[in-house]
């Protein structure tokens, strides 16, 4: 619990930043997410479970975001269930998790799928977002192969981090 | 294990029950999203306050990051337009100096009332050919033939001696092999003004006696039948006079009108006018500069004469 409650000020933080600062910045083709590398990147080294609650809280807080113009419980949906699947995948490697390269080529690859799946399910529940499909994944996926290896250092320390403490509090 | 996946899964559907009830009820207009986004809102705003403060550096930093290619390619458009126009002026300034040179030996050979073909000088022998030759681009096919004049603005400049159906050939007046007989302004003495390799040509007056000064100018006497020399062309001024003792003939050094290493523009005379213009082509003489004479007139101050009182002393 004590985890989960690290993980959700973590990524409100992160969330906050990304409009804050990076939405700001006007990146080619479209803006990095810095929000999803970090809770997906997270959910890969987490157990499935407590992956599924924190995608789940992850996709709540950007849904109550005052930047979201989107449906509440559509962004929860869609990192649940791809938290879980990244999280099962991070079991089957549990050995080679914490490598920069599989975790970036993890990571870029469940952010391709978030963002099919949350147009593909924005579609079938009416949700009517401008979606700009063409230039968002490809910019998105793009800057997420740049970015995940020089911030999941930082990411994997934080989990430590949490790790310890979910530990020392239990 | 099997029982932990199967937690996980249940946990899973029950996290995705919840995300479509959530759904259902904000489609339904049965959640307070307003609400909650406020909320939201209220408890970031100290985060995002903090986080602006960072955002003008990062901003700055990434814009001239992603300004760096586009700065490069800014650099190298300005550098080829500013190619460009350098060209552009460079040629401009160069058709300013041919149309500039054009309408002097139009000028002169209007004065000479010559008719003439304008000529454009496309190629300079190599100096380690040992002569002083140039290419035209004219030939046959405008009229040109062997050993005809060619002026500039200034006088005379060289004779053709090769014509092609395009190209001509003429020797320049600087060439040590050029000799061209000339006259001496209102005198009329005569005399051969050739060639010296240099920048300078030399002059032999036949007569010794004959008066000769610095500053006199030189005209073409004309050869025979206008070939290859039509009479009254300007060739140069005198700037030094050879005094030697004794010798059969007097020499002197004749500066050319015309600057033969930057002319661009040339006129070949393909025709003369019927009678002579004498010295009526050669450019108007500088007037001297009067040199202002002061005299000074000095009187003398009186002798001083002893007064009584030193005489006393």
């Amino acid at each position: 619990m004590t985890k989960s409650l690290f993980f959700v000020i973590s990524a409100g933080l992160i969330l906050t930043f990304q409009e804050v600062v990076i939405s700001r910045i006007p990146f080619p083709l479209a803006n990095p997410s810095i929000f999803l590398i970090f809770v997906i990147s997270w959910a890969f080294l987490e157990d499935q479970w407590l992956a599924a609650l924190q995608g789940f809280l992850a996709g709540f807080i950007l849904d109550i975001s005052p930047l979201s113009i989107g449906i509440i419980g559509h962004w929860a949906f869609v990192l649940a269930v791809i938290c879980y699947g990244v999280s099962e995948l991070g079991v089957q490697l549990r050995g080679s998790r914490r490598s920069p390269l599989t975790l970036t080529v993890v990571v870029t690859a469940g952010i391709f799928f978030t963002l099919i799946f949350f147009v593909i399910s924005g579609v079938l529940i009416n949700a009517n977002q401008g979606y700009g499909i063409t230039q968002t994944v490809p910019g998105v996926v793009f800057w997420s192969l740049v970015f995940t290896p020089l911030i999941s250092p930082l990411i994997i320390k934080l989990k430590r981090v949490a790790d310890d403490v979910g530990t020392s509090v239990e | 294990m099997s029982n932990d996946k199967a937690r996980s899964r249940f946990f899973l559907i029950a996290l995705l029950i919840t995300s479509l009830l959530l759904i259902t009820l904000d489609l339904r207009g049965n959640l307070p999203s307003e609400v909650l986004r406020k909320v939201s809102a209220t408890v970031s705003s100290p985060f995002q306050t903090l986080f602006n403060s960072i955002y003008r550096p990062v901003n700055t930093f990434t814009s001239d990051l992603f300004s760096l290619g586009r700065t490069r390619n800014k650099i190298s458009n300005l550098q080829k337009e500013n190619a460009a126009l350098k060209e552009e002026l460079s040629r401009k300034n160069a058709i300013t100096n041919e149309v500039k040179d054009l309408k002097s030996v139009i000028d002169l050979a209007g004065a000479g009332r010559y008719k003439i073909v304008p000529a454009r000088i496309i190629a300079v022998g190599s100096a380690a050919s040992f002569s002083r030759t140039i290419q035209l681009d004219v030939g046959s096919a405008d009229g040109i033939k062997k050993d005809m004049s060619i002026i500039a603005g200034g006088g005379l400049v060289a004779r053709i001696l090769s014509v092609s159906k395009s190209t001509s050939i003429a020797l320049l007046m600087d060439d040590e092999t050029f000799k061209v007989g000339v006259r001496l302004e209102s005198s009329g003495t005569s005399g051969v003004v050739s060639g010296t390799g240099g920048s300078d040509l030399e002059l032999i007056l036949l007569d010794s006696t004959s008066d000769l000064r610095v500053g006199q100018r030189v005209v073409a006497r004309g050869s025979a039948n206008s070939q290859p020399f039509l009479p009254g062309v300007p060739v140069g001024v005198i700037t030094q006079v050879n005094q030697i003792a004794g010798a059969l003939t007097k020499s002197a050094v004749v500066k050319p009108f015309v600057d033969l290493n930057r002319i661009s523009v040339v006129a070949v005379i393909v025709s003369k006018s019927k009678t002579d213009p004498r010295d009526a082509l050669l450019p108007a003489p500088l007037k001297p500069i009067p040199t202002p004479t002061v005299t000074v007139f000095v009187t003398p101050s009186p002798t001083p004469t002893p007064s009584s009182s030193d005489a006393t002393q």
